[in-house]
């Protein structure tokens, strides 16, 4: 190797910080391949453990529907017929919105043998716990076309709506990751933080009562609760019926507003992980 | 065009206690006013002070220096693994570093999968991955235990496999830690051939070492660290002189503990390009270097 060839005298500007968090972002968008097979490697190892275990979940998400549902729709005078498709698809909706904003706060936290060990973007570990999580709420989202047969439930075009709500799902969860992921690999007690909000939107979402039941009371709670936003987007699509406009055009604000905080902040913080692992 | 370039890179490992992990804590201090000097000064180790490094096609460096000198440290800064804490690193071309094999393996995971794995993160698709097994699996000999959790495997034999996962394609940018090819006798000479093969076929080689010998042999750069910043930089002759003093003077002092004080001026890292014609690039100008400079970050 010749070492005559001048090498090109590098520009050196104070380091681009928020061009370096977006391309972590597109970088490890592109680079699929790595996150795929660690979201993989994760659900196969959970079989691997129990093969059993992940037909439970299945279980356990159906009794919990079946409990839930016969005691509430006495509770809340509702129709069987009606209450249960609604709280049903609300539950398995949840499940997936709720396992996965508990593990993003572990997204770096868990993957620090791989952060520490390849070089190349950090977000791919945010993708693999997203991916994971979509995956395993296969597990209960079976459940969904048993609703709809017993219920007759009608599949039409708002069905495929449930796409592109999953899809506003997964950005969502991006820059929540980005925000509580760092943060959590610095400060240790965070997951427990997330843990205690996700349990308390629980209550405050509309997933055991319907949002026309508190009408003109807490509207803020079907309105303005992002987690019911979100939900909604869901959940709509799978009873048949298009989600309505102010829905798309919160999780829209949410989703700019959500962005416009978490990418300067992992700008900020974004090499600091790997020191914080 | 391959190449690397670090700017007063340093790299400050943060030791947290366990008062200041806790988001508690740190808010309670804040909100509370009455601030403990114990729970907010941070310690840290600077693995890292102010290094300055070019190398490009052609350079083969070894990196000489005692046990907690920085050299694991700057090959993973050199990897890109780790991001400088301040100043800047940059890297272009095609990394491979053969640091500790046994990181990055999934130990749940069995051999295949891990094959699958590590090759799509070192940059491989999944056809590709799947077209070199046949190779890693003769080049391993591990035969049957392929199909197992590498959990079962003993330490040599997640070794042999890391390394032929590791070394299957060649990179323009090898960087090698001291113990790489440690394994079985058998092993170790088949190790060596490949290891061999792929400085060959590297642009650039930067590999850590404590044999003064098998740097004369393979390189025609060396550079000393002691504590944390380079103490020489120029032919391996002269590093073996350098590097021996470090030495002695190594078992004097204890490591470079420091607390995050900004370091003073008058401890400008001694940047020696003694020999013009071995160590390559332009040199750096000051002005160039300040501003390449960023404050330490907490
Ligand atoms: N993850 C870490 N956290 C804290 N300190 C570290 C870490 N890794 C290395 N160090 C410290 O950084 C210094 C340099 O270490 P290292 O780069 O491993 O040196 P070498 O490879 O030359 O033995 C040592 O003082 C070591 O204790
Ligand atoms: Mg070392």
């Amino acid at each position: 190797m010749s070492t005559d060839v001048p090498f090109p005298a590098p520009v050196i500007r104070p380091a681009p910080r928020l061009k370096l968090a977006v391309n972590d972002l597109a970088i490890a968008a592109k680079e699929w391949r790595r996150w795929w097979i660690l979201a993989w490697t994760d659900v196969k190892q959970r079989y691997r453990r129990s093969r059993i275990g992940q037909f439970w979940l299945t279980v356990s998400m159906a009794a919990t529907i079946l409990g839930i549902g016969t005691v509430f729709s006495l509770i809340m005078r509702q129709s069987i017929d009606s209450y249960f498709p609604y709280l049903g698809v609300g539950l398995i909706v949840w499940a997936l919105i709720s396992t996965t904003i508990n593990e993003l706060p572990l997204a770096f936290i868990t993957s620090d043998v791989y952060l520490k060990s390849y070089p190349g973007p950090r977000a791919i570990v945010i993708f693999r716990t997203i991916l994971r999580n979509v995956i395993i709420a296969g597990h209960n989202f079976v459940l969904v076309p048993v609703l709809w047969i017993v219920f007759g439930i009608p599949i039409n075009w708002a069905t495929l709506l449930f796409f592109v709500g999953l899809v506003i799902f997964a950005v969502n969860m991006v820059w929540v990751a980005l925000l509580v992921g760092t943060l959590s690999a610095r400060f240790r007690d965070v997951p427990q933080v997330v843990t205690n909000v996700v349990q308390l939107a629980f209550f405050l979402t509309p997933i055991l009562f319907r949002p026309e039941q508190i009408r003109d009371r807490l509207t803020v709670l079907t309105h303005y609760n992002p987690f019911a936003n979100l939900l909604e987007v869901l959940r709509a699509p799978l009873l048949g019926q298009v989600p309505e406009g102010h829905h798309y055009v919160m999780i829209g604000i949410i989703t700019v507003v959500g962005y416009a905080i978490a990418i300067p902040f992992y700008a900020r913080f974004r090499e600091r992980v790997v020191y914080w692992l | 065009m391959t190449g690397i370039e670090l700017f007063d890179a340093s790299v400050d490992y943060p030791i947290y206690s366990a008062s200041a992990r806790s988001l508690k804590t740190a808010i309670a201090q804040k909100v509370g006013g009455a601030i403990r000097a114990d729970d907010t000064s941070r310690v840290v180790v600077r693995a890292l002070d102010r290094v300055n490094l070019s190398l490009r096609s052609g350079d083969r460096l070894a990196l000489f220096g005692s046990n907690g000198s920085g050299k694991s440290t700057l090959l993973k800064v050199l990897a890109g693994i780790l991001e400088p804490s301040s100043g800047r690193a940059q890297i272009t071309g095609h990394v491979s570093a053969l640091l500790d094999l046994q990181m990055g393996m999934d130990p749940e995971a069995t051999g295949y999968e891990n094959i699958l794995m590590r090759s799509i993160f070192l940059g491989a698709s999944f056809e590709e991955a799947r077209s070199r097994i046949p190779e890693i699996e003769a080049f391993s000999e591990l035969g049957e235990y392929l199909r197992f959790p590498i959990r079962t495997y003993s330490s040599g034999m997640i070794v042999r496999l890391a390394f032929a996962i590791s070394t299957v394609i060649s990179p323009e940018i090898l960087a090698m830690d001291e113990q790489v090819g440690a394994a079985d006798a058998a092993f170790s000479l088949k190790a060596q051939a490949r290891i061999n093969e792929l400085i060959g076929q590297a642009h650039i080689l930067v590999f850590a070492t404590h044999n003064i010998e098998d740097a004369k042999k393979t390189c025609n750069r060396a550079v000393v660290l002691k504590h944390g910043r380079i103490d020489f930089d120029g032919a391996v002759d002269a590093a073996e002189l350098a590097y021996k003093e470090a030495r002695s003077e190594a078992e004097a002092l204890s490591g470079p503990l420091a607390l995050a004080e900004p370091a003073s001026s008058a401890d400008q890292p001694p940047l020696k390009n003694t020999e013009p014609g071995a160590s390559s690039g332009p040199p750096l100008s000051g002005p160039r270097l300040a501003r390449a400079a960023r404050s330490t970050r907490g």
